[in-house]
């Protein structure tokens, strides 16, 4: 066993050695070499020299956004502070190609192209590269993953498969939340939103800056009220949280830096669900409170590497999250290592190599539902990649090529290649292209879960009671999704500009629920049939979809930008018994969605910023179409003071957005809101 | 059993390495295939901070100021950054240069009553949205404002789709403040806003 991990080890060293060796070669053959020019060299050159001066992407993921072949959006500090979010996922509503639907107070189902739900599993999302899903389920419990949004620098959104670089997970989508630095919080910041519907949340931020350290810390709290069943009354799921972390950052070198930051986040929030006795075959609604409590620290070196302008980064972090519910207990500790080396470009190549080990260990517990066998698990998840991004005609033309390879427990090596490739026609118009991989490894739940999820009383085909129950399996296979996308951007006149995209995915082995052998059983002293519903890798999907960004900037006051998003689902199974819309991946997103933002400044004083969307319907968790409406007033009273007046989902008393696909919890009224912000720096 | 597996997985290992190694193999050298008779030029780079640096200091050969440097009563040229500070890794070579005869001093400026000492103002992209409240105090104290994005700064840096770094001037802007610009910096900016533009 040794000696073939010993093996492993080489072949993998082999690897690596072996392309750094063509690699070298393609170096020296060689004849002229690109200069790379220091800011001393720089400024004996004259205006017009600078402007003919290239600025090299030292790596990836500060690649200009604009020109990457990919589907991008990102949401700026300016669209944070001219939106009425008071939560990162009232955020993501702004974004073209994600589907952002609430289902209860704390609880949101977000996905990116297609196959969402409350348990969406194919959307990465990254908190300033700390990987925020959780291993259990594969998706993102968003109640927790809060910060202060004018914290917040920007937020990245990629549509379309991510898994060469990002990984596991990041199947249909990235969404990249990257905080201020400590260094860009010098001085205090204090905001309060309070409102109809007892909304409020607390902010407060300081920071401070000596010779090359950086220290910002900040605290925030929401106290938000239960919303109303569909059928009347209250839904029970209001909560209220607190979360507070610092950042820290010293400067080592003029070329290297050291940063180290944490946060400790608790959340309390009332739940209502039916819960069934296996025993009794009675569902039993339980009323409680559940409990988040969390915490994580990350410490990242970043420096010049072994060549002048290569860059080194090491990252490490610790995340630990606690959650204590009706249907299940769960304890996980996360300890993540990434390395990423950037190669300083040369004769066009701009290369990246990483890697990255992850230990994952989980405690769960039984409460009423949810069991996990074995309740103890640990795990880990082993990476290695290499990108290049290859200039083939200057200012024109570049292919970038990528793989990377995933080791995990589960399933065992999964590869994710991408080959993308952009075209700059003219300064007016960019074409780009890619094929991508992307793999979800198969999540604890998959492997295994055990849970009561209905009971079917007698009929005259089957006379006894049948509890229907969820079983993992060590069968379930990795999630492939192969994606073909294609895009153009275009400047159509000084004032507007077009962004399309369109994607064609083909899923394989997405997880199904298919029907075991049914066993028999004693309830409530009768006979029952417990059927098992096990966790299998047997639904297939196709999505296509296309996405049509128009951005207008009508004048120096006044921007809109108008969106439209298709996608067309098509999910079936290679299971001939089984229902693809059951119990599995399904159509659960609306096929059109249109929204049209607005900014615009009023005097020097004042600000309108307004977004109108419209949703379609999506039949299978029961939300009809709907068009809604928020506004914002702003008014900037002195240099230090902002005041806000919002109204959300303003176009209607109340609405229905999504429900819970699988924990019977009523559907719930997202109503119409009021309330006032205050901004104060000091 | 358990060896007989490992075996087998690494030998199925060893051969996807192989076929990875082959394939990567193949990604082309410039040398020896794409550049081939394409006669690539070999190009100027600089990192982006330090290019945006250099052009701070250029600008400063390209304008006149209401109220000319020194401002404070040091001998000294002054390039603030509004609040962040990501020409940190570039402020000591900074430093060591020299504009208008005078050593050039960076500091960052927290507060608008900072904006006073600075004879050029950087405002970083993730600060834009303040440009409307700082260009007032801009304005009276006759700092030049230069902007890495946004409305109504007096430069404002622009990425070409090259991968350049060009900026836009607006004249009206430079005005308010007392500050004008030579034709030889007008003629390279990629737009020219206000009176007198082209």
């Amino acid at each position: 066993m040794i000696t073939v991990r010993k093996r492993g080890i080489l072949s993998i060293f082999s690897i690596v050695s072996f392309l750094g060796l063509v690699y070298q070669s393609c170096v020296y053959a060689q004849v002229e070499k690109d200069v790379v020019l220091d800011v001393d060299q720089l400024s004996e050159l004259s205006l017009e020299e600078l402007t003919k001066v290239k600025v090299t992407s030292a790596s990836k993921k500060e690649q200009k956004l604009n020109d990457v072949a990919s589907a991008v959006f990102v949401i700026t500090q300016n669209d944070i502070q001219r939106s009425t979010a008071t939560v990162i996922p009232e955020l993501l509503r702004m974004v073209p190609g994600l589907y952002v639907a609430q289902v209860g107070a704390s609880t949101w189902s977000i996905a990116a192209r297609g196959l969402g739900g409350v348990f969406s599993n194919k959307l990465l999302v990254l908190i300033d590269g700390r990987t925020v899903y959780t291993p259990l389920y594969s998706g993102t419990y968003w109640e927790v993953q809060d910060y202060p949004l004018n914290d917040i620098e920007r937020i990245e959104v990629i549509r379309g498969p991510g898994g060469t670089m990002w990984g596991s997970n990041a199947v249909n989508g990235v969404i990249n939340i990257i905080t201020k630095s400590a260094a860009s919080t010098e001085g205090g910041a204090a905001s309060l939103q309070a409102g109809k519907e007892a909304l409020s949340v607390g902010n407060i931020r300081y920071g401070w800056k000596e010779e090359g350290t950086a220290v910002s810390t900040y605290a925030r709290g929401r106290l938000v009220d239960n919303l109303a069943k569909e059928e009347g009354g209250s839904s029970a799921d209001g909560y209220n949280s607190a979360q507070a972390g610092f950042k820290y950052s010293q400067s080592l070198s003029s070329t290297s830096e050291l940063g180290i930051q944490g946060d400790i986040y608790s959340l309390n929030r009332s739940e209502r669900l039916g819960v069934i006795s296996p025993s009794t075959l009675t569902t039993e609604e339980v009323g409680q409170m559940a409990h988040s409590r969390g915490g994580n620290v990350l410490a990242r070196l970043k420096g010049e590497g072994v060549s002048e302008g290569d860059t080194a980064t090491v990252q490490f972090y610790y995340d630990r999250a606690n959650r204590e519910e009706a249907v299940a207990r769960s304890a996980v500790s996360t300890y993540d290592l990434d390395l990423q080396y950037d190669v300083a470009r040369v004769y066009g190549h701009g290369v990246t190599v990483g890697g990255g080990v992850r230990s994952i260990h989980d405690s769960t517990g039984f409460r009423k539902m949810v069991v996990l066998d074995p309740p103890q698990r640990e795990y880990s998840l082993v990476n290695l990649f290499i990108q290049d991004d290859y200039t083939i005609i200057p200012d024109t033309w570049s292919v970038t090529g990528g793989v990377k390879f995933e080791h995990n427990e589960f399933t065992g090596a999964v590869w994710q290649p991408s080959l993308k490739s952009s075209w700059h026609v003219n300064d007016q118009l960019q074409v780009w292209g890619s094929i991508a991989r992307a793999v979800r490894i198969p999540s604890r739940v998959a492997n295994d879960i055990s849970a009561p999820i209905a009971v079917v009383p007698p009929s005259a085909d089957v006379p006894a009671p049948t509890l229907l129950e969820l079983r993992g399996s060590r069968d379930t296979q990795p999630e492939i999704a192969l994606s073909y996308e294609v895009g153009v951007r275009s400047e159509l006149s000084s004032q507007f500009a077009l962004d399309l995209a369109g994607f064609y995915t083909d899923y394989k082995n997405l997880q199904t629920f298919d029907r075991g052998t049914p066993e028999f059983f004693m309830a409530n002293g009768g006979l029952a049939i417990r059927q098992p519903l096990i966790s299998q890798s047997n639904g297939e999907a196709g999505i296509w979809g296309l996405e049509t960004v128009l951005e207008g900037k009508l004048s120096a006051a006044s921007r809109i930008q108008l969106w439209h998003v298709l996608q067309i689902v098509d999910v079936s199974t290679r299971n001939p018994d089984g229902d693809p819309n059951f119990l599995g991946e399904k159509n659960n997103n609306p096929v059109n969605q249109i929204a049209l933002r607005g900014q615009f400044d009023i005097g020097n004083s004042f600000e309108l910023n307004s977004m109108v969307r419209f949703v379609e319907s999506v039949p299978f968790v029961g939300a009809p179409s709907y068009w809604q409406g928020d506004l914002q007033l702003a008014w900037r009273v002195a240099k230090d003071l902002r005041l806000t007046l919002n109204g959300s989902n303003l176009l209607s008393n109340d609405h229905i957005e999504s429900s819970s696909e699988f924990v019977m919890r009523p559907h719930t009224r997202i109503e119409r809101s009021y309330f006032m912000g205050v901004g104060y720096t000091f | 059993m358990r060896g007989l597996k490992g075996r087998k997985r690494s030998s199925l290992g060893g051969m996807l390495s192989a076929c990875f190694a082959a394939l990567i193999s193949l990604w082309p050298c410039p040398s020896s295939f794409w550049d081939r008779g394409a006669g690539v030029k070999a190009e100027t780079l600089g990192d982006e901070y330090s290019v945006k640096g250099a052009y701070l200091l250029n600008f400063a050969k390209f304008t006149t100021w209401r109220v000319p440097p020194p401002r404070t009563n040091e001998s000294v040229f002054t390039i603030c950054t509004w609040k962040s500070d990501p020409l940190k890794r570039v402020a000591a070579a900074l430093e060591s240069k020299s504009v208008l005869h005078l050593a050039v001093k960076t500091k960052i400026a927290s507060s608008p009553d900072h904006i006073s000492e600075c004879d050029i103002l950087f405002v970083p992209a993730g600060e834009s949205m303040e440009i409307p409240r700082i260009v007032t105090v801009a304005d009276s104290s006759g700092t030049l404002l230069v902007a890495e994005d946004g409305e109504g700064a007096m430069i404002t840096f622009t990425s070409s789709a090259n991968g350049q770094i060009r900026f836009s001037c607006n004249l009206t802007a430079a005005e308010k403040a007392g500050i004008k610009f030579s034709s030889q910096l007008i003629s390279l900016a990629v737009r020219v806003e206000g009176e007198g533009a082209p």
